[in-house]
């Protein structure tokens, strides 16, 4: 590292910077010094660096054009490690100590760059080269042509590693909420503020004052910034007003909602402990003062592109916020008054103006009188033909009225192509922008429901006008809130004129290739000629153009470039800019990083996680987890001594078909349904008879879509005459809740039926196999009568478990062995998992997790999840004659179409293979032997599989065509990702005591 | 006979604190849903609370308290109320004894955990999760709100002026909310925004 050199560009204080302290920083390895309040662009440029970075495509050297988030050159990699942020805008970055950054798009340095060839080429890089280029062979596509391109044209690299920071997300309501803080945001929010409304005012800068700060002009006498300042502190004192700086309102969403970025520590080298680094706030708004001021736009003229071109406006912005001057000696190019400021500022700083260029003709607006006021030559009508310096300018050839060139030293160049109202917020919803001619502008016209535009976004140039234009629509907005609003006094403005004529290029005819590039996008590196290229191949729609050049399409989504895009495709297919339209303008105004968007959600806290009641006990006795839609259940339930998972499943497994397990069933979807009409209800919605179930018994339902198709199933008990409890599929649980309410609050609401979700109320557990009814006696007070004659198969019943605690017991199986599902309230569930091992220990008992419980239900052949997967049917399911012909039920007529009960569709079977170590895999097709492997001749596929310890074999489920008339015939099952076929035998379903002799034990 | 089953509450933590504001488990409480039945059932409900418990079910989401301040009834929807009580009130026998032929009853003792929060700025950090309004204006004492928190359904209950609230959420998912909260909670020290919402 060297020693840092003098700030020899800094020419005087700036209103927005603390010279009184220093701070140290780095860029591209070299050491810097700065004060509190620069920008890494006024710090940079304050020590005379022009070179930022190289272009997209040609890899041209570039500088800065601008001062604010609009800057499409200066983009660099900021801070390093998990933390490097690419894309950066210098113009954006608030300098702090240590702050470090490098340039991008640059090999092996900035300022000799290899690709910098690229320029050579540009006859055939331009517009549409890649598509044309790169089109064949395909397969050379993904594995050659993108990676180079990639490689050649990339910008910067994001970090490796995660990033290490903390984001927020947060909401806001307001009354009236005000976007930017130029002399029109503040009047604004003086307005709403003092009537008592809650007003938010948001400012994407880190000072309040949008360009009061930027202008020497003064208010009452006094530096404008002063001003703003003075505002600050009166809204801050109020406490319904909340002032929001360095945070971005990114976007504009229906219903009065808006997205908006605070960047909370960005401008620091650490986050504090805890302190998040950015938060996005959703801010709900009734009122929306859009203030949000206008972008500067330049000229297109060849090799406009060199370091040391800037916006007129930003040259202001140096000298007067920073106390910077970009240049010793300055051409201003010009068709505006507004930028004739340029002049008088730089003038006043001591720096040369070495000419005045302004489009306009002798005698329109005051070019003749500030050139002469600042020693300048001055070319009215006059044209800049061409840019020198190939790293920073060095002149400029100007071509006067009468079309005589002359070359002008200089290494600034200032520009103003006019100002753009910033209106992107006012078209996010679709409202279309109006050209205005006199203004060279689009203006909003038709606005978002409570939205308003005021000042400079409004096309308000003046500032005395901004003011007011400003306060009125603050006043007004709050008075739509209820308030009593009235006008605050406003400080007297000098008075502007802006007297612009249209200046979009300064090009002869239509753009060729053989003239120098003019850049339209400089970010994109797209050109007049590019523009003229894509015209003249026909893609004459503004959106056409803008896919096939890439323009606009950049970090800075064309910011300073649509406009002049857009002038230079009307003129050169003979339109007026209304005819040629514009594009919309989507959100976000300004790039957001995807981690401000997740927030807080991150990692495993992404999504939420449900826990069934036993979990911590589960925990405790080193169960694996696995995720379940939400929830995280046991998986299995290691011990030691096991090797793998298949050993402790099947152990698990065969537990249950010889002694006793337990399963916490808790996630199964619980609903508490009751009414007079609770059985009619049910009767709709199952496609099976339910009027005459008795009070304590249970029955297996099955419920469609509307279209006809399976949609889930579960166990409905009678608990009393009114009062039913459903379970469901712990996937579809939400999704069935939501089915029932819409039943019955569009469909059937003359039905008289409450229900209620007691999923979480219960934990429910599982005691299955033969010395379950021994166990559970161990549990159930005395009262109750457990035998086989008193409570049967599927018998349900409300009763007392050890010493009075209410329970539910319902005699159940998923596994088919004699089994129960237990429920007690929830906060009794770890206990109940504790004292079941405890009371079944001289029993054998264990618990089994999921794994085993899909073993168990395979071997039953019960359909489940890979099952009921929304394209089968109740007949592809084996349960067609479930379908009750004597009542109507949800999906009763779509179930009829053709289509569904074509016998030959594929139907559920089991599948044995011939070699019972053949190992089946889920999603395996299912052909006739000797078949061939093409799509004609599948016949279904395999949808649950698993080895079986109590069948010793590899078993599946899964549909075959035709498939229950098929028993004991063998197919081939093919599994196309591991390209292995194996012979198979299809079976019966139920592997496991087909005639359910165990289940009524 | 077995041995007595113990209560286990749904967070394993007990309780945090951050800059003077506390995140705590209830509790538990004895809550019954009521959902009025069709007809002449629900005026008849109403009726039944009022002479009973000395109260109107609100028709807006709404917290009232019963006269004898042992109860509280939130309003849960259309037709459709919480009540909560302190446990051993019996709260479900004495509700089926007064109303049970006019409304479903159902326990929701356990179905919901709730989560109090209390303490300066929980204005603030309820807004990090929570997608409402809670400004005084709108949201005041004994307002309640059916929303979410982050991803996560819950039950909002602003129970005192100064705010503070009670989360009523699903059980199985209070380890969750209750962990959001916390980071809600962590990153509430370093605002620099004015302190309205």
């Amino acid at each position: 590292m060297s020693a840092a050199p003098a700030q020899i560009f800094r020419v005087r204080s700036g209103n927005g910077v603390d010279t009184s302290q220093t701070l140290h920083f780095s860029f591209d390895g070299k050491t810097y010094t700065g004060h509190p309040g620069d920008t890494l662009a006024s710090a940079l440029l304050a020590h005379g660096v022009r070179l930022f970075g190289r272009s997209f495509k040609y890899h041209r050297p570039r500088g800065l054009l601008s001062a604010g988030p609009e800057e499409p050159n200066a983009l660099v990699e900021l801070r390093d490690g998990a933390r490097r942020e690419p894309n950066t805008r210098v113009t954006v970055v608030e300098l702090f100590d240590g702050l470090n950054a490098s340039s991008q798009n640059r090999w092996p340095s900035l300022s000799f760059d290899a690709l910098g060839m690229n320029g050579l080429f540009t006859s055939v890089l331009g517009a549409g080269f890649y598509y044309k280029t790169f089109m064949w062979p395909a397969s050379f596509w993904e594995k050659l042509y993108e990676p180079m391109i990639r490689r050649a044209a990339g910008l910067g690299r994001a970090a490796d590693e995660a990033d290490p920071d903390l984001y927020e997300k947060s909401t806001a309501f307001c009354d009236v909420l005000v976007v930017g803080s130029g002399p029109a945001g503040l009047a604004a929010a003086l307005a709403a503020g003092r009537s008592g409304a809650r007003v938010i005012l948001c400012e994407q800068d880190a000072l309040p004052g949008g360009r009061l700060r930027d202008e020497s002009a003064t208010l009452d006498g006094k530096a404008g910034w002063q001003w703003a300042e003075q505002v600050r502190q009166e809204l801050a004192g109020m406490p319904e007003v909340r002032v929001m700086t360095r945070t971005c309102v990114f976007g504009a969403y229906d219903g009065g909602t808006y997205g908006a970025l605070e960047r909370v520590a960005d401008h620091v080298a650490l986050p504090k402990d805890g302190q998040p680094r950015q938060r996005l706030w959703r801010i709900v708004a009734r009122e929306c003062v859009m203030a949000t001021g206008a972008i500067e736009r330049p000229v297109v003229f060849p090799n406009n592109d060199r370091p040391g071109v800037m916006l007129a406006g930003a040259v202001r912005t140096y000298l007067n916020r920073f106390g910077v001057s970009p240049g010793r000696k300055a051409v201003l190019y010009i068709c505006n008054d507004d930028g004739l400021r340029t002049a008088l500022d730089l003038r006043r700083a001591g720096v040369a103006i070495a000419a005045i260029v302004d489009s306009r003709p002798a005698g329109v607006g005051g070019g003749a009188q500030v050139a002469s006021q600042c020693g300048a030559a001055f070319f009215p009508g006059g044209a800049i033909a061409d840019c020198y310096g190939h790293s920073g300018v060095k002149a400029v050839l100007v071509r006067d009225a009468s079309g005589k060139a002359r070359s002008i030293a200089c290494d600034l160049v200032a520009m103003s192509g006019g100002w753009s109202p910033n209106v992107a917020l006012a078209t996010h919803l679709g409202n279309r922008p109006v050209w205005h001619d006199d203004l060279c502008a689009f203006l909003p016209s038709t606005l978002p429901p409570g939205m308003v535009a005021a000042g400079a976004a409004a096309g308000v140039f003046d500032t005395a006008e901004a003011l007011h234009d400003g306060a009125v629509a603050g006043q007004r907005a709050a008075v739509a809130c209820g308030f009593a609003a009235t006008l605050p006094v406003l400080p007297e403005a000098e008075p502007t004129r802006y007297a612009i004529r249209a200046l979009f290029h300064a090009l002869k005819g239509v753009p060729s290739a053989k003239k120098a590039k003019a850049f339209v996008d400089f970010q994109n590196d797209v050109t007049a000629k590019d523009v003229a290229l894509a015209a003249r191949e026909g893609f004459v729609s503004v959106e056409h153009l803008k896919r096939y050049t890439t323009l606009g399409m950049a970090t800075d989504q064309g910011k300073t470039s649509n406009i002049n895009a857009l002038a230079l495709l009307a003129e050169i297919t003979e339109r007026t800019i209304p005819q040629t339209g514009t594009t919309l303008i989507r959100p976000p105004v300004q790039p957001v990083a995807i981690e401000a968007l997740a927030g807080p959600h991150r990692g495993t806290h992404f999504k939420p996680t449900r826990l069934p009641p036993t979990h911590q006990w589960a925990e405790e006795q080193g169960a694996v987890f696995t995720a379940n839609g939400l929830w995280m259940r046991a998986q299995w339930f290691p011990r030691s001594g096991e090797t793998d998972w298949l050993e402790t499943v099947s152990r698990e497994v065969r537990t249950v078909r010889e002694a006793v397990g337990f399963c916490d069933v808790t996630t199964l979807g619980k609903i508490d349904i009751q009414g007079p009409d609770a059985a009619e209800f049910l009767n709709r919605i199952y496609v099976n008879a339910w009027l005459k179930l008795a009070v304590g018994r249970v029955r297996y339902g099955l419920m469609l879509r509307e279209d006809g198709f399976a949609y889930d199933d579960g166990t409905t008990a009678r608990l009393g005459e009114n009062h039913y409890v459903m379970t469901t599929t712990t996937a579809n649980a939400g999704g069935v809740m939501a089915h029932l309410e819409f039943c019955h609050q569009w469909l059937w609401p003359e039905l008289d039926v409450q229900f209620i979700s007691v999923t979480d109320e219960w934990a429910q557990i599982a005691v299955a196999g033969p010395k379950s009814r021994a166990v559970l006696e161990k549990i159930v007070d005395a009262s109750f009568d457990l035998s086989n004659e008193a409570f049967p198969y599927m018998a349900a019943a409300e009763l007392t478990v050890c010493g009075g605690v209410a329970a539910r017991l319902f005699r159940l199986s998923f596994s088919g062995e004699l089994a129960y599902e237990l429920a007690v309230p929830a906060r009794y569930g770890d206990a109940l998992a504790r004292l079941l091992m405890k009371v079944g220990e001289p029993f054998g008992i264990a618990p089994y997790g999921t794994e085993a419980l899909g073993v168990l239900r395979i071997e039953k052949g019960h359909p489940a999840g890979p099952e009921l997967n929304g394209q089968t049917t109740a007949h592809d399911l084996g349960m067609g004659r479930l379908l009750s012909t004597k009542k109507d039920f949800i999906g009763s007529r779509m179930a009829q179409r053709p289509a569904l009960t074509d016998p030959a569709r594929p139907t559920l079977i089991g599948i044995q293979p011939v070699n019972p170590e053949d190992m089946l895999v889920a999603g395996s097709h299912l052909l006739p032997q000797g078949a061939s492997a093409t799509a004609t001749s599948d016949q279904g596929w395999l949808s649950s599989v698993a080895w079986s310890p109590s069948v010793g074999s590899w078993i599946g489920l899964g549909f075959l065509t035709n498939g229950p008339a098929r028993k004991g015939e063998i197919v081939s099952v093919h599994n196309l990702l591991a390209g292995t076929i194996i012979a198979a035998r299809i079976v019966d379903p139920v592997f496991v005591d087909p005639k359910g002799e165990r289940l009524h034990g | 006979m077995a041995d007595q089953l113990f209560p286990v509450p749904p967070v394993k933590y007990g309780s945090l604190r951050v800059g003077g504001m506390t995140l705590e488990q209830s509790p538990f409480a004895e809550t019954v849903s009521l959902g009025a039945f069709l007809g002449a059932g629900r005026d008849e409900l109403v009726n039944r609370i009022h002479e009973m418990f000395g109260v109107i079910l609100p028709e807006h989401p709404r917290a009232v308290h019963a006269a004898d301040g042992r109860c509280t009834f939130l309003w849960n929807g259309p037709g459709q109320w919480l009540a909560i009580a302190v446990e051993g009130l019996g709260l479900l026998s004495r509700l089926r004894e007064v109303c049970g032929d006019v409304c479903a009853l159902t326990s929701q003792s356990d179905s919901r955990a709730i989560l109090k929060l209390s303490g300066p700025n929980v204005r603030e950090v309820a807004s990090r999760l929570v997608p409402i309004d809670l400004h005084p204006r709108v949201f005041g004492k004994d307002h309640v709100a059916s929303t979410l928190a982050g991803h996560i359904p819950v039950i909002i209950w602003q129970t005192e002026d100064a705010p503070t609230y009670l989360f009523l959420v699903f059980r199985s998912l209070a380890a969750s909310l209750f962990h959001d909260f916390s980071v809600a909670l962590n990153g509430l020290s370093y605002s620099e925004t004015d302190s309205c919402v």
